[in-house]
């Protein structure tokens, strides 16, 4: 069953087009994976999905629903999460409150917003942190901070943004851990990572863009084997040989 | 066990000394002359002002530098409706509430719709002042740059005092329900919500929190109170003209005592006024052979505070003195906080 869709959804800046005719779909309790060069136009993609941009052609389907240029509140109400490339944290807040914002989406109680929080900020191991403003909190544990906020406003869809940039080894495989028990909770993950190993580990399907178009796409297997994929990411000195 | 403990005796040492705290605000002007009361009532009123700044510009972060505005239509509002139609100022407070709350949300709708924001946002709620002025200053009807000059009555009914003593009374109620209402809101959605968007707008949105909706509703509730601080300036001075309610010098006696005592706290507002008004009074009298000495003082020490304080006194005190300023989890579960578990030897 599909969960969420988008049919030839386009967008441009100014003449250069970012994201082009992209068609995919991912289907209930997956991790689907998006990879791409820089500039290959994931986060664009991304910002469609979830609202940040308003598509220039296409449609975004979720849950049998056109969502297509709704706002991003209203993306989230239905049930569509994400976290960001760059980690956005309420600075002055705390682990906990910063949690609560994300709690409040279902409900308006303060108990329940702070037994939802609470649980969340368990979740990720994150307990300890709670009452520290998460400016103090290091990059690891404000990516870990910014899936349990995305994760309290209860989402049947996470999308993950590059969640592993700039972690440890060690953080690395706690966040690999984390995901698969995301998905043991029935949500569905689009992500974005550039850390190839631990997608292909992950991931069930992976989508590959280059310069916007969709490039490959299939099982972790067919995209390692596709040699368009090796050109896209190697492919400069093809390119050189081209115009020689 | 002992956590639990520290936790009653804290809760009821507060007690005692919220107790202490309100007899003493009670009993305080009753022992005041004119002159000092008049700085007392002119200091809180100060800090509700700020206060009703902070709602808005400090907890949600949108920063008007045009408070005029509501201050101004609320000053207007009742006393046009007392002089012209005899209407009780009581009533026309509320009307001039409404009607500062319906324009705050037509400038909010206009310039959020429009994402106008930081720097821009508040020139447009400067504009929107200077705007006001004008009218007011050329519109025949309010009597123009003459002002109005409200007949004195001392009818308690129609909020005129001939003791100021009630005055005081009057400017303390609404300033502690307004402080109170911010202690409260910030623990509950609609607060957390405020601070979300002032500390990330986009990443708010991702969350579910309807950005426009919420910075409408933290626009309003500023612009409603802030009408009542016009009418309590009318009432309390009996006269008003364009330049006095609507100049830029009241959006910026709104904006200094949060600054100073510290944007988007609870306490900030108020430490700033109480700090800042015998300094400028001070000043003044000392200073008071040489014309315009105060003021170039006042600003001096304004600079001095901003540069060594730049998140103002509360600021300084949570930085310095860190306490539970968060929501305190082991109050609502009765977990036990292992961090801060001494160890048993």
């Amino acid at each position: 069953m599909k969960l969420l869709s988008t049919s030839s959804i386009t967008k441009k800046f100014q003449g250069l087009v970012a994201v082009k005719e992209i068609d995919m779909f991912i289907k209930k309790g997956e991790i689907f994976g998006l990879i791409g060069p820089n500039g290959a136009g994931k986060t664009t993609l991304f910002n469609m999905i979830s609202g940040y941009y308003r598509p220039d052609g296409g449609k975004v389907i979720y849950k049998d629903e056109e969502i297509t240029g709704l706002s991003p509140h209203k993306i989230c109400k239905r049930g569509l999460a994400r976290t960001f490339q760059i980690v956005k944290p309420f600075g002055k807040l705390s682990a906990l409150e910063n949690v609560m914002v994300g709690a409040y989406n279902r409900t308006g109680s303060y108990g329940e917003a702070t037994d939802i929080a609470l649980h969340y900020l368990d979740f990720v191991g994150l307990s300890h942190t709670r009452n520290i403003p998460v400016k103090e909190l290091t990059i690891g544990d404000q990516r870990r901070l910014e899936m349990a906020r995305a994760l309290a406003t209860r989402p049947q869809l996470l999308l993950l943004d590059e969640v592993m940039a700039g972690l440890t080894p060690t953080e690395v495989s706690m966040v690999m851990e984390l995901i698969l028990k995301v998905r043991e909770d029935s949500v569905s993950i689009l992500m974005i990572e550039h850390i190839m190993a631990a997608l292909m580990k992950l991931s069930d399907r992976i989508l590959v863009l280059h310069h916007g178009e969709m490039l490959a796409e299939g099982t972790p297997e067919e995209i390692v084997r596709n040699p368009k994929v090796a050109e896209a990411y190697l492919g400069e000195v093809d390119m050189f040989a081209d115009h020689k | 066990m002992g956590h639990t403990k520290s936790i009653f005796r804290s809760k009821f040492n507060m007690l005692y000394f919220g107790l202490f705290f309100g007899l003493i605000l009670v009993a305080l002007p009753w022992g005041l002359n004119t002159y000092y009361l008049n700085l007392v009532i002119m200091a809180i009123f100060g800090a509700y002002l700020s206060q009703c700044w902070n709602v808005m510009s400090g907890y949600a972060g949108q920063f008007s530098f045009g408070h005029a505005v509501f201050f101004g239509l609320g000053a207007y509002t009742s006393t046009v409706l007392f002089v012209d139609f005899g209407v009780s100022p009581w009533v026309g407070m509320i009307i001039g509430s409404i009607v500062a709350c319906l324009v705050g949300l037509l400038i909010g709708y206009l310039s959020f719709r429009y994402h106008l924001k930081g720097h821009y946002f508040a020139l447009a709620t400067l504009a929107f002042a200077e705007i006001f002025r004008v009218i007011f200053t050329n519109w025949p009807f309010v009597k123009g740059s003459m002002g109005i000059l409200l007949p004195l009555t001392g009818k308690p009914t129609q909020m005129q005092f001939e003791n100021k003593v009630y005055y005081y009374y009057l400017i303390l109620i609404i300033t502690v329900l307004l402080t109170g209402f911010l202690k409260y809101i910030s623990k509950t959605r609609l607060g957390l919500y405020f601070i979300a968007i002032r500390e990330n707008e986009d990443a708010a949105d991702a969350l579910g929190v309807d950005i426009l909706h919420y910075k409408l509703i933290a626009l309003g509730i500023s612009a409603a109170l802030t009408a009542l601080a016009g009418t309590f300036y009318a009432q309390y001075f009996y006269y008003i003209d364009p330049h006095l309610v609507f100049g830029s010098e009241v959006s910026i006696n709104a904006i200094i005592p949060a600054i100073i005592g510290g944007v988007g706290t609870v306490w900030g507002p108020i430490i700033g006024s109480l700090v800042l008004m015998p300094i400028s009074e001070l000043t003044r009298t000392l200073l008071a052979d040489y014309s315009g000495m105060n003021l170039m003082v006042y600003g001096l020490i304004l600079m001095i505070v901003i540069i060594y304080l730049p998140e103002g006194v509360m600021g300084f005190i949570q930085n310095h003195f860190p306490t539970k300023k968060h929501i305190d989890i082991e109050l609502q579960t009765g977990k036990e906080d292992i961090e801060s578990e001494t160890p048993l030897n």
